[in-house]
């Protein structure tokens, strides 16, 4: 009984941490797209690369996902032969191109000498994957259909 | 020694992380997608999901972004 007690309250205090530690912050971009948007404005090419950059991280975005997903099925669902790696292999094709649109972007809008301050923290394949996320995230999440 | 309230939690607590995994790649497959017709199919999944996550489509995506920042 004592140890059932134990348990309770560790698990109570880890929904409470899970609770404090969940906040919009979390899912915060680095720069914002209307943001990205007004600093390309009247430039065709910019926007063109913008767009292309956007979309290459709504791409790696939704293959996280995929990947995510399956890696949390159990060993009682049915998880296809092949699956795993092919779900990892478009993964980190995705990741790659990803990494080469916002890099584009980013050397584009310092020629341009419009500067792209955001782009200074990308510096492993981590921080721009997690650029990717909020990003692709707060694109969406604005007009998301009801 | 294990009790039985733990593991049902974290078997729930997997089922949702996978629905709302499930939801947001589809709703960012269905803003990618240019045909329409691909584009119903996956909208009836979506909202079948949003069904049974209980959230709204902002909730849904919140968490989910959550569930791969955490």
């Amino acid at each position: 009984m004592a140890q059932f007690e134990s348990l309770s309250g560790f698990l109570g205090r880890r929904e409470k941490l899970e609770r404090d530690v969940s906040s919009p912050e979390l899912t915060k971009p680095l720069v914002s797209v209307e943001e990205l948007e007004r600093i390309c404005e009247g430039n065709e090419d910019l926007q063109v690369l913008l767009q292309e950059m956007l979309d290459s991280c709504a791409r790696y975005t939704e293959t996280v996902c995929r990947f995510e997903e399956i890696a949390l099925k159990d060993r009682s669902e049915t998880i296809e032969s092949g699956d795993m790696e092919e779900i990892d292999t478009l993964r980190r094709r995705t990741h790659n191109a990803m990494i080469d649109s916002v890099n584009i972007l980013a050397r584009n809008l310092t020629k341009q000498g419009k500067g792209a301050p955001w782009a200074r923290a990308l510096s492993d394949r981590s921080k721009h994957a997690k650029f990717a996320i909020t990003l692709t995230f707060a694109r969406f999440a604005e007009h998301a259909p009801a | 020694m294990r009790n039985t309230p733990p593991l049902r939690n974290e078997s729930m607590d997997k089922e949702k992380k996978k629905k709302l995994l499930r939801y947001a790649a589809l709703s960012i497959r269905g803003e990618l997608l240019q045909d329409a017709s691909d584009r119903e199919t996956l909208e009836r999944e979506r909202r079948a999901l949003l069904l049974e996550l209980a959230l709204s489509p902002e909730d849904a995506l919140q968490q989910a972004a959550e569930v791969l920042l955490e």
